[in-house]
C-alpha cells in the first residue's frame, strides 16, 4: 500500500496511538516527496514501530520485526502535522 | 534476485590502466560515512562546491600521490533515485555526468557504500541502488562494535555473496578494519549481483538479505553470549532513551536545557575565543610596528605594514572564534543533540516560515554570517533554505562587537549595567529582524508552504574529538578562502583611500612642533604632548582631505537624516567593505590615531566635536540612531558574495543589501528623530 494513498485510508493516525505501544504503518496521505523520504528513511508500508513520544515532535522507533524494517532501534522524528497523516494498526 | 556472469575487471584495471584515481563515498546520513573519510584523508582534503550547486564536495587524498587515490565524500542520502539535490548530486557522480573542480568527468573507478551494521535492512536498498550501478564496490560494514554489544551478530559470507562483492566489517571511530579498505578497493571489482530497480522488489531484497545475513550468523561462544546485554538490559537502554529523547524536545525542559547550552557556546566564542584572538591581535599588532621598523618610510611601508598587515590580521583574529564554534558544533552534533534541538528550534521558528534545520546556520551566524550561509546547505526545502539565508547576517557577527562597544561606551560611560542592556537589545533587535524578514519573505516572494520535519534522530553516544577538530579545521579554511581574499583587498583599498592624496604637514601642527623643540631646549616636560597634538592634527588633516574623507563629505547629505556628520559618515561608509573597520576609521578620523586600546582616545572619540566645534560627533540621539543602523544593515561585501554563490545568483545579494541598508535606514532615522 502506498504512502501516497489517496483512497479510504485504513487503520489509525499516528497521532492517536500512545507512546510506547507498537503497530504497523498501512499507509499515508502523504505528498509524493514526502512520502518518499520517509520510505527511504525506513518508514515503508508494513514497517513495524515503536511510539516513544506522540506531539510535536512525534518520535518513532523502527522495530526489527517485520520485513523491510531496521534491524536495530533506528528512531525518526515526525513533525506532528506529517504524523497525523500517517496510519498505522 | 537477478545475478549477471562475474566481471573481472578490477578498479585498477578499469582505470584506463594508470592504477586507481578516484573512489566515491557513499552512505546514508549518521553512518559514520565523514568518521571514515576523515580517517582515510587526514588534513589533505579540501572542500569546494559540485558544479552548478550547492552541494558541498569533499575530497581528500588516500595514500601517497604516485600510488593513493582522491577520495570523493558524497552528500549522506537515503536513496540515489529521491527528488532532492543531493541525490542528485550522487546520481550524477556515480553516471559520470559531474566531477568535482579539477578532476575529469568520468565515472569513479569504485565506489565505497559505508553501511551502518545496526540498520542493516534500510542501508541495504541504498547499497542495491549503487550496485545497479555496476561499478566496482566495496562495502564497509561500520557501528560493527555497536552491533555486537546490541547482540547482533552478522555473517559477512552471506552478505557478500548476495551482494556480490567484498564487506569489509570495519569501525571508523577506532580505525579497526580501516587497512584492509584500501587493498580491497585494488581487488575490487563490477558486482556480479543486480538487485531488483522497482522499489517495493528492491525493499524486499534489502530485507532478505539482512535476515538471512542474522539468521546465518555464526553463532556466539559461551564467553560472547557471556558478554551481551541482558534482554532487561536493552529495555532499561531503550527506555533511558525515551527519557532523554522525552526531556530534549518538550517545550519546557527542552528550552531551558537549549538556552543553557546556547549560553554556553556563546560564553564559548565571547570568552574563550577571545583570548586567542586578543593574542592574534597583539602578535600583528607587533609585527606591523616590526615591518614598519624595517622598511624606509614612505608609501611601501604604510602599504605592508598598515595595509597588508592590517588586512591578514583583521581576517585571521576571527579564526579562533570560528574553529571553536564548529569544534562545538560537530560535537554536538556527534552526541545526538543537535537532531533533537532542530526540533524544538522548529516550533519556534515555523510560524516566522523558517524550519528547524535554520537554528544551527542562524546560531553560526552570531560568529560569523558567510559560515552561517555556508551551513544553510542542510536545509532541504529551497524557500526555506533562501530565507534563512537572507535573514542570516541580521544575526550580531563578532565584526558588530566592537562598534557595539563603542557606542555603549559613549551612551554610557558611567553605568556599564545600562551598557550591557543596551547591548543585549542589540542582539535582541537583530534577531527578532530576522525573524520578521522572514515571516515577509515567506509571505511574499518565497510563498509556499515549507515541508514538515522528518530527521532521524541518532542514538546518543560519545563524541568524537578527532572529527570535531577536524570539522573545526575545515570551515576555518572555508572562511579563510572565501571570506579572507575579500577581506585583505578590502583593507588595502581603504587604506589606500585614507592615505591618499596626501596633504603634508598642516601649519598648525608645524606651529606646534615649533613650540615643542622650544619646550625641550628650556628643559619644559610638555614636548611630548604638543608633539602628539600635532601628530593629530596632520592625520586629522589626512583624514579629512583624502579620497574617503572627500568621500564622506558628499555623502554627508544623505545620512544628515540619520544624524551623521562627515565623520561619522565616513566611518559607516567604511564599514560596508567590513564592519569591523568602522572603529578604527572613527579613531583614525576623530583622534588621528588607529588604536582604541587606550581611554584617552575613547574619551576623545565621545566628546569630538563637529564642524560647528558645540554639537558631538557622538550626539546621544546619533548614538543610538548608529546603533540601530550598524544592528541593521547589511554592511559587508564578503557576506555578500557568498550569498551570491550559495543561492546561484546576484539578485538574492542585492536584495539583501537594499532590504537590510533601506531598513537599517528607515528605523536608524526613525530613532534619531524620536531621541533629538
Amino acid at each position: 500500500m502506498p504512502l501516497t494513498a489517496s483512497h479510504q485510508l485504513e487503520g489509525k493516525s499516528l497521532l492517536a496511538m500512545t507512546a510506547g505501544s507498537q503497530g504497523q504503518v498501512v499507509g499515508a496521505g502523504l505528498e509524493e516527496k514526502d512520502a518518499a523520504m520517509l520510505r527511504a528513511m525506513g518508514l515503508r508500508p508494513s514497517a513495524m514501530l515503536r511510539v516513544c513520544r506522540v506531539g510535536e515532535p512525534t518520535i518513532v522507533e523502527l522495530v526489527p520485526d517485520g520485513p523491510g524494517v531496521c534491524r536495530s532501534g533506528c528512531r525518526i522524528g515526525l513533525a506532528k502535522s506529517l504524523a497525523a497523516r500517517i496510519r498505522v494498526k | 534476485m537477478s545475478t549477471t556472469s562475474p566481471v573481472t575487471t578490477s578498479a585498477r584495471s578499469s582505470a584506463e590502466g594508470t592504477g586507481l584515481r578516484r573512489v566515491a563515498l557513499l552512505g546514508n546520513p549518521n553512518t559514520g560515512k565523514t568518521t571514515l573519510f576523515n580517517r582515510l584523508s587526514g588534513l589533505r582534503h579540501k572542500t569546494s562546491n559540485f558544479p552548478g550547486t550547492t552541494q558541498e564536495a569533499r575530497s581528500g587524498r588516500v595514500g601517497s600521490d604516485l600510488d593513493g587515490y582522491t577520495l570523493i565524500d558524497l552528500p549522506g542520502i537515503y536513496s540515489i533515485e529521491l527528488d532532492l539535490s543531493e541525490s542528485a548530486v550522487c546520481r550524477d557522480l556515480l553516471a559520470g555526468r559531474t566531477a568535482i573542480p579539477g578532476q575529469p568527468m568520468a565515472e569513479p573507478d569504485a565506489v565505497i557504500v559505508v553501511v551502518d551494521a545496526t540498520n542493516l535492512a534500510r542501508n541495504l536498498t541504498l547499497v542495491g541502488e549503487v550496485l545497479r550501478r555496476r561499478l566496482p564496490t566495496v562495502i564497509c560494514l561500520n557501528m560493527m562494535d555497536l552491533a555486537k554489544r546490541s547482540g547482533l551478530r552478522l555473517s559477512l559470507a552471506s552478505l557478500s555473496e548476495h551482494v556480490g562483492c567484498e564487506v569489509l566489517p570495519i569501525c571508523a571511530r577506532s580505525g579497526e578494519g580501516v587497512d584492509h579498505i584500501g587493498p580491497a578497493l585494488l581487488r575490487a571489482t563490477i558486482p556480479n549481483r543486480t538487485p531488483p530497480g522497482e522499489v517495493h522488489a528492491l525493499e524486499r531484497w534489502a530485507a532478505d538479505v539482512a535476515a538471512e545475513a542474522i539468521a546465518t550468523a555464526p553463532a556466539c561462544t559461551d564467553e560472547e553470549a557471556h558478554a551481551l546485554p541482558s534482554e532487561d538490559e536493552l529495555l532499561k537502554r531503550r527506555a533511558r532513551a525515551d527519557r532523554i529523547d522525552a526531556m530534549l524536545v518538550h517545550p519546557v525542559s527542552g528550552t531551558l536545557i537549549f538556552a543553557f547550552v546556547a549560553a554556553a557556546i556563546f560564553w564559548l566564542i565571547f570568552s574563550i575565543a577571545q583570548i586567542p584572538m586578543d593574542a592574534l591581535d597583539g602578535l600583528f599588532g607587533t609585527f606591523g610596528e616590526w615591518v614598519a621598523s624595517l622598511l624606509p618610510s614612505g608609501f611601501v611601508n604604510d602599504l605592508i605594514s598598515k595595509g597588508v598587515v592590517g588586512g591578514i590580521s583583521g581576517v585571521l583574529i576571527f579564526i579562533p572564534q570560528i574553529a571553536l564554534l564548529f569544534f562545538v558544533i560537530s560535537l554536538l552534533e556527534d552526541t545526538g543533540y543537535l537532531a533533537r534541538a532542530a526540533f524544538l528550534m522548529d516550533r519556534v521558528l515555523r510560524p516566522f516560515g523558517l524550519p528547524g534545520h535554520a537554528f544551527v546556520p542562524l546560531l553560526s551566524s552570531h560568529a560569523c554570517a558567510i559560515p552561517g550561509i555556508i551551513s544553510t546547505r542542510a536545509i532541504p526545502d529551497r524557500r526555506e533554505r533562501l530565507a534563512t539565508i537572507m535573514v542570516a547576517p541580521f544575526m550580531t557577527c563578532s565584526a558588530r562587537l566592537p562598534v557595539y562597544v563603542l557606542v555603549t561606551s559613549v551612551l554610557f560611560p558611567t553605568s556599564p549595567a545600562l551598557a550591557a542592556l543596551a547591548f543585549v537589545g542589540c542582539y535582541a533587535l537583530g534577531i527578532g529582524a530576522g525573524l520578521f524578514t522572514a515571516l515577509l519573505f515567506r509571505r511574499t516572494i518565497l510563498k509556499g508552504s515549507g515541508r514538515p520535519m522528518a530527521l532521524e534522530l541518532p542514538s546518543y553516544k560519545r563524541p568524537s574529538f578527532r572529527t570535531a577538530l577536524l570539522a573545526a579545521y575545515d570551515r576555518s579554511l572555508i572562511f579563510l578562502k572565501k571570506a579572507g581574499t575579500n577581506i585583505l583587498a578590502i583593507s588595502i583599498i581603504l587604506w589606500w583611500l585614507s592615505a591618499f592624496p596626501r596633504t603634508g604637514e598642516t601649519a598648525e601642527a608645524m606651529d606646534l612642533r615649533t613650540q615643542a623643540t622650544a619646550a625641550v631646549q628650556t628643559g619644559d616636560s610638555n614636548a611630548s604632548d604638543l608633539l602628539a597634538q600635532a601628530d593629530e592634527l596632520d592625520a586629522k588633516a589626512q583624514a579629512r582631505n583624502s579620497l574617503i574623507g572627500q568621500l564622506g563629505r558628499f555623502a554627508e547629505p544623505a545620512f544628515r537624516p540619520l544624524g551623521y556628520d562627515w565623520q561619522l559618515t565616513i566611518g559607516v561608509l567604511s564599514s560596508f567593505a567590513a564592519r569591523e573597520v568602522f572603529v578604527s576609521t572613527m579613531a583614525v578620523v576623530v583622534t588621528g590615531h588607529e588604536s582604541t586600546d587606550d581611554d584617552g582616545v575613547l574619551d576623545r572619540l565621545s566628546s569630538a566635536r563637529r564642524d560647528d566645534g558645540v554639537t558631538p560627533v557622538f550626539s546621544a540621539a546619533a548614538s543610538w540612531s548608529l546603533l540601530v543602523f550598524f544592528v541593521l544593515a547589511m554592511q559587508c561585501v564578503s557576506t555578500l558574495v557568498i550569498t551570491a554563490r550559495e543561492t546561484g545568483s546576484w539578485k538574492w545579494s542585492l536584495l539583501q543589501l537594499g532590504w537590510m541598508t533601506g531598513l537599517a535606514y528607515v528605523l536608524a532615522m526613525i530613532v534619531y528623530h524620536a531621541m533629538a
